[in-house]
């Protein structure tokens, strides 16, 4: 490139930056901000109840050493104990540790670090970069030790203000389009997998909860139906006398608590008959005092239990409407970033705003007058 | 697809349990009886519980190939950009000049 032409060649260069300037690439800016708020909720409940689903792995230990010791010890259980047979890579692959709510954490990062990387795009934090970089790259040039490239340089000089504009503006530009982009390239990804993902997991987590939760219920529904059987054989030991009634009432009391405990009577009469207290048989003993005050004791632990069972059932409940919310914040979640691609689909690029364009005018005109000069 | 699954799992899994909870209850079922019962009744809970983790822990591949995914999408970002070219230039420009002041 001669000296002559460098001024010209420079100047095409404006043209060329200038024209993308045009069409300016507006975001939606306010979607995205519902969007991302409303990842931040959701992680945030998200990474709670996996905390809370690694929690319970003591419970599930304590429940297979159990079912261990009631197992049935069988020839072929003892003789599996010795593989001869041993599949080397199979083995080792099945006992690859993999922590599975490690992972699905990772998972949540990943995302945010997604939405950090969209933000600097939305606000064009690397413009800021362009001048830092323009002045590196003329420091190197104009110190190169070669005579070609420092001419170049010496000619570049005074369009480096107005290159730095430009290119600033350019490079907010790209970042627009950018967003739009990885918006549209990401969206679909996070939609179809991770989401998707995270509403099958819910299912199975709460499963496992709601499992432990029941295995404790139904332990406690046992000692009520022991109680219960205690309190129907002591009952059964008095006759006919005038405090039968008070002994009648209390069997009553104790039958009204039974039947309104959730799952304690299966619909069945004559199953159900084996659970209630009753008062049938001869009954020979004389009913006192000593005798109530025991029934009395029976249906107070009655009670007890009962009090037990109910703090199980508010918490499996509770946790129920944990998981309802958790998975009415995943769908927000996904309506929101549908809402923000819909945008950017639907988004039509416009005039860049006047004040920008007026503060670029002034530069270019400033260029233009020192090419004019230097043409002399 | 696994959601139908897990809800089928959990009504066998109630129905099953029902049936344990009439012998470990009932007073005309003997001790033993009534501890079998409640062994069952922990077995059930256990190959529940177990079945549910199998599918937590198959899905944590899919988790892994998303998050790869995504990864590399998050490194391809930049790459073509103004300030990009721009750095590269300018780091070409450095290793030259420090070529040729070697020279």
């Amino acid at each position: 490139m001669t000296r002559s032409n460098k001024p010209v060649f420079s100047l095409s260069i404006f043209l060329m930056i200038f024209g993308i300037l045009f069409s300016c690439t507006v975001l939606p800016i306010r979607e995205f901000n519902v969007y991302k708020e409303t990842f931040d909720k959701v992680r945030l409940a998200g990474e709670e109840i996996l905390l809370d689903y690694g929690s319970v792995s003591t419970q599930i230990y304590a429940l297979e050493q159990q079912v261990a010791e009631n197992e049935k010890i069988t020839v072929e259980k003892v003789n599996a104990q010795r593989e001869l047979t041993f599949d080397i890579a199979k083995k080792a692959a099945e006992t690859v540790d993999t922590d599975h709510i490690l992972v699905r954490m990772r998972a949540w990062a990943i995302i945010a670090l997604y939405n950090e990387v969209l933000t600097g795009l939305a606000e064009g934090k690397s413009a800021s970069e362009v001048a830092g970089t323009i002045d590196s790259l003329m420091n190197n040039l104009t110190g190169f030790p070669a005579a070609e490239i420092t001419d170049i340089a010496a000619d570049i000089v005074p369009y480096v203000g107005a290159l730095k504009a430009l290119l600033e503006t350019a490079q907010l530009e790209w970042s627009r389009q950018k967003f739009i982009h990885v918006v549209l390239e990401g969206g679909p990804s996070i939609q179809t997998k991770f989401i998707a993902f995270l509403r099958d997991d819910l299912q199975n987590i709460y499963n496992v909860r709601a499992a432990l939760n029941d295995l404790s219920y139904q332990q406690t529904l046992d000692d009520i139906a022991a109680l219960a059987t205690d309190f129907h054989k002591l009952a059964n030991k008095y006759k006919n006398n005038p405090e039968i009634d008070k002994l009648v009432k209390l069997t009553d009391q104790v039958n009204h608590l039974l039947k309104s405990t959730p799952d304690y009577l299966s619909g069945d009469e004559e199953t159900d008959s084996e659970l209630l207290a009753s008062l049938e048989g001869e009954g020979k003993e004389p009913y006192s005092d000593l005798a109530h005050s025991q029934l009395v004791q029976f249906k107070n632990e009655i009670m007890a239990k009962l009090s037990e069972a109910q703090q199980l059932n508010s918490a499996l409940g509770a946790y129920q409407n944990t998981m309802l919310n958790y998975r009415k914040l995943i769908d927000e979640m996904a309506r929101s970033l549908r809402n923000l691609e819909t945008n950017i689909i639907d988004a039509k690029p416009q005039a860049p705003p006047a004040k920008e364009l007026q503060s670029l005018y002034i530069i270019m005109r400033q260029s233009y007058e020192t090419f004019k000069a230097t043409r002399r | 697809m696994s959601t139908l699954t897990t809800k089928t799992a959990l009504e066998i899994y109630e129905s099953s349990r029902r049936a344990i909870d009439n012998i470990a209850r009932s007073r005309n079922s003997t001790d033993k009886q009534k501890a079998t019962a409640k062994a069952a009744r922990r077995k059930l809970v256990l190959d529940f519980i177990q079945k549910q983790r199998k599918e937590i822990e198959a899905r944590t591949d899919l988790f892994a190939s998303f998050i790869i995914e995504m990864e590399k999408l998050i490194k391809s970002i930049g790459k073509d950009s103004p300030i990009a070219a721009l750095k590269t230039l300018d780091k070409t420009v450095k290793e030259a000049k420090t070529v040729v002041e070697e020279k």
